[in-house]
């Protein structure tokens, strides 16, 4: 019982507006949408390496097209420089990501999405 | 949200698979079993990326399995509250639509999409439509295959499905306005 309260209790103190994501996410490495999409490209590769006719999973093939309609950057390139372009002490990870993943045009827009 | 996450999984080996290709099984079984899951506690486990480690493996005296505790690293999707993500449209209905953000279904109800958007029945497909809103030649719309961005209001977490609540109504939301 108290294990359902204390999951409750911690899934209502996640909220990305203030980058709480909860004790298993809070150090973890977030990555940018291009950055998945490469990654996913590569063990597409390998999975029809390995195994030749195998099909991927559902919830891979839904990733990966979402992934290819999202994706900003096409240049491999260009997805390694991004993380370079942003200064390390002023941002949390996950705001650089979101910053990136959804390319606001004005300053104002970014304040409204990402607000810390 | 797409992170990279170390998580651990434990495999019970039956003894026909010890031999030469035990590494090589492990792997495969592990991408079988994990890739493509969703736990409640780290989200949807889109692809496994790298092995970490694969422990020793331990006898089970009674059974005779071999337990095996590998510690991998793999893209997760987790949804935050609050946090906005660019989506796109699978359903349409009269209570709302349903967009898909990777893995996730998120679902906005029609109380939570602004006034200007209407729900028109009658064209095909189902779409809402802004009134008095022209960008170009053909008015906002939103439909099956469109792009929208959402906030995420809320989540909900079973065992192994993720729920999602979003809204479009609040400033820089809603349909894409400029073509990418």
């Amino acid at each position: 019982m108290s294990a359902i309260r204390k999951r409750r209790q911690a899934q209502e103190e996640e909220d990305a507006n203030q980058v709480k994501l909860g004790p298993d996410f809070q150090t973890v490495d977030c990555l940018l949408i291009s950055e998945v999409k490469v990654l996913l490209d590569i063990a597409r590769d390998r999975k029809r390496r390995e195994s030749g006719e195998g099909s991927i999973s559902d919830i891979m093939q839904k990733t990966f097209d979402y992934c290819q309609q999202s994706t900003r950057f096409s240049n491999k390139q260009v997805v390694k420089e991004i993380r370079a372009l942003f200064p390390k002490d002023q941002f949390h990870e996950f705001e650089m990501v979101q910053l990136a993943n959804l390319c606001c045009e004005t300053a104002e827009e970014a304040k409204a999405l990402i607000p810390r | 949200m797409f992170f990279l996450k170390q998580l651990s999984h434990t495999i019970n080996l039956h003894p026909q698979y010890f031999g030469p290709q035990i590494r090589a099984y492990l792997t495969r079984r592990l991408y079988e079993e994990v890739e493509g899951t969703c736990s409640g506690q780290y989200g949807y486990i889109i692809s496994v990326v790298d092995i970490v480690e694969v422990g020793k493996g331990v006898l089970q005296t009674n059974t005779g399995f071999a337990q095996f505790q590998i510690q991998y690293k793999a893209i997760v999707f987790k949804p935050f509250r609050n946090q906005v993500v660019d989506g796109i449209v699978a359903t349409v209905n009269k209570i709302g639509f349903w967009a898909d953000v990777g893995p996730l279904q998120v679902f906005v109800s029609s109380h939570l999409i602004p006034s200007y958007l209407k729900f028109d029945p009658n064209s095909n497909p189902p779409a809402y439509i802004g009134d008095g809103q022209e960008i170009g030649e053909a008015s906002v719309r939103i439909e099956k295959g469109e792009k929208v961005r959402l906030r995420i209001v809320g989540t909900r977490v079973d065992a192994t499905e993720i729920y999602a609540i979003g809204t479009i109504k609040e400033d820089y939301l809603g349909p894409a306005q400029v073509a990418q």
